[in-house]
């Protein structure tokens, strides 16, 4: 077993590491800033009580991201949250933005709101994180083929969501 | 196609923009602390418990002003005690000492993620190793065992761990069956088990035992020969089984399943003579440990996190239906039915609590740094943590 100063000051290094990919993709399945800090700190939480459990050789990351994954896709809303939910979220500022970038995203964001939390986390996945089939089906426990489909309906729905138009930035670059 | 390119474009953008709608430096880690309560339950229950306290002062010189006026001779009694809850449904309010430890012993095995006891012995799994304390001595002995050992069971064959892939890629040698000796830890018989695991990484191969032995690992559950190890029955299970139990008489036996591609996360009730399927009802845990179960004279207890909280839910042996309404707890809670009582180990509550097995109503509380894993019988208690085991000494009221 490992020393117990050693494990905390490893885990404190993989924390500081691996949380903002955890969170922003956490966020990307449950499109909330406060719920997806919530479960990335359950999650890192369930890796320290499991750290003597895992190997040394174990993948700490892939534990933790499906971990992760498996909470935001099965979160619900306790009542402490909906208490500190009471104003609908304001995403923040970005001074730098234009009213049609800001359009965009809160279009992008209310059609992504209506996808399957399912749906959504494979589009993170694959598009925001890059992750090949195989590696989606690794993290979510399903098989090549079962993520593909999911992926092309993802994208149909997501298409359909948003009115099979293009982009109003897109309307304007042509 | 072009659509499709555009929108791929347009969720780069909004992903993009949503990597700063998040923070990108994390807040301060605090590891979890002894006596650390993460949650408002434990200030309302102080709340409450000053609350009694005050009102007992009250009621105390209240009494003795009023007992020089009538002359009573009996003194009120000052201790508190729990009031049972009118509803059906575990009440998980801490007693009014949490913090007086049942503690008499510890014995620092390791990290207890599974226990198991007979007459002679308290067997613990840690890790790679299992530990069992002699229950008269307190000497213990320790084995290794394969790694990521999930299951044991005693038959009167001996004591039987099942052990999986773990995490790791499946790999049939990383499999096991293993039988030792319930005293000495000796491996007298080694097997492959059968199947493979389910998708859920979380859920080892599990085990059930007494006078027949059962396996549920992955999409399957197999009757084994008790003795032997070797497969005698299996039926195939739509999701992969997180936890076995089989009641006092042999009779029944309960199986907590993770969800499929089809149906949320199952308990399945079965006819433990025969293996006939008698009940299933949907329940909770998908994707987080799946339903862990704990089969009680009348039903099962069933226990799993949803990922902010923990619930547990009693159900009728006739045919699952709930009894009562579920409970929250926090996400590592584990009910356990023995020695009479219904135990509920709340790992990040930090606290043990005996409840009626027919009723859920608490009878008593204690806080513990990060139980794990929990037996009794009528001989003693023993309460699994992340630094070993503690031979407990419950309060009488938790044996009901």
């Amino acid at each position: 077993m490992r020393e117990d100063g050693v494990d905390s000051r490893a885990f404190e290094a993989l924390y500081v590491g691996l949380f903002p990919l955890v969170v922003r993709t956490v966020y990307l399945v449950v499109l909330d800033r406060d719920i997806a800090q919530e479960i990335t700190h359950e999650a890192f939480l369930r890796l320290w009580q499991h750290r003597d459990r895992l190997g040394d050789h174990a993948n700490e990351k892939a534990w933790l991201m499906r971990v992760a994954i498996n909470l935001a896709l099965d979160y619900r809303r306790s009542l402490l949250t909906a208490i500190r939910h009471r104003q609908p979220e304001v995403p923040m500022q970005d001074p730098a933005a234009t009213a049609i970038d800001h359009l965009e995203r809160e279009e992008m964001r209310s059609a992504l709101r209506r996808l399957p939390r399912r749906e959504r986390a494979v589009l993170a996945l694959r598009f925001e994180q890059g992750l090949s089939f195989p590696e989606i089906g690794q993290l979510l426990g399903r098989p090549e083929p079962t993520v593909k489909t999911w992926l092309h309906r993802a994208l149909d729905r997501l298409q359909r969501e948003l009115g099979d138009r293009p982009a109003p930035a897109m309307e304007n670059s042509r | 196609m072009k659509h499709q390119e555009d929108l791929v474009d347009r969720l780069g953008r909004f992903y993009r923009q949503a990597k700063l709608e998040v923070p990108a430096s994390p807040p301060a880690w605090i590891p979890p602390q002894r006596r650390s309560r993460p949650s408002w339950q434990p200030v309302l229950a102080s709340a409450g418990l000053a609350a009694v306290v005050v009102s007992l002062f009250i009621a105390v010189r209240y009494a003795r002003d009023h007992q020089n006026q009538v002359h009573v001779t009996a003194s009120p009694t000052v201790h508190a005690s729990v009031v049972p809850s009118a509803t059906a449904a575990p009440s998980t309010t801490p007693s009014p000492s949490p913090d007086a430890s049942w503690v008499t012993r510890r014995f620092p095995v390791g990290s207890v993620s599974a226990m198991l006891l007979d007459s002679s012995g308290v067997f613990s799994m840690t890790g790679t190793k299992l530990a069992r304390i002699d229950r008269s001595t307190g000497a213990v002995t320790t084995a290794d065992i394969p790694a990521n050992a999930s299951g044991m069971a005693l038959t009167s064959a001996g004591l039987w761990v099942a052990s999986g892939p773990g995490i790791a890629p499946a790999a049939t040698n990383a499999q096991w069956l293993t039988l030792l000796d319930p005293v000495t830890l000796k491996v007298t018989r080694q097997v492959h088990l059968p199947g493979q695991p389910g998708s859920d990484m979380n859920a080892g191969p599990q085990l059930a035992g007494g006078n027949q032995l059962w396996l549920g690992y992955g999409t399957g559950l197999y009757r084994l020969n008790p003795d032997t190890g070797d497969q005698l029955s299996t039926q195939g299970i739509a999701g992969t089984v997180t936890s076995l139990s089989i009641d006092a008489s042999g009779q029944r036996l309960y199986v907590g399943v993770g969800p499929s591609q089809t149906q949320p996360a199952t308990v399945v009730e079965f006819d433990a003579t025969i293996g006939a399927r008698l009940a299933s009802a949907n329940t909770g845990g998908a994707g987080l440990g799946g339903p862990h179960v704990a089969a009680a004279t009348d039903g099962v207890w069933v226990s799993y996190a949803t990922g902010t909280m923990g619930l547990i839910e009693h159900r009728s042996a006739a045919n699952l239906s709930m009894l009562g309404s579920s409970v929250r707890t926090s996400n590592t809670v584990r009910a356990v039915v023995d020695a009479g009582a219904l135990w509920i180990v709340d790992g990040m509550a930090q606290q043990l609590t005996c409840a009626d097995p027919a009723s859920g109503v608490t009878r008593a509380a204690t806080a513990e740094t990060l139980p794990s894993a929990f037996v009794a019988d009528a001989g003693g208690a023993y309460l699994g943590d992340n630094t070993g085991v503690a031979a407990l000494q419950p309060p009488a009221s938790c044996r009901g």
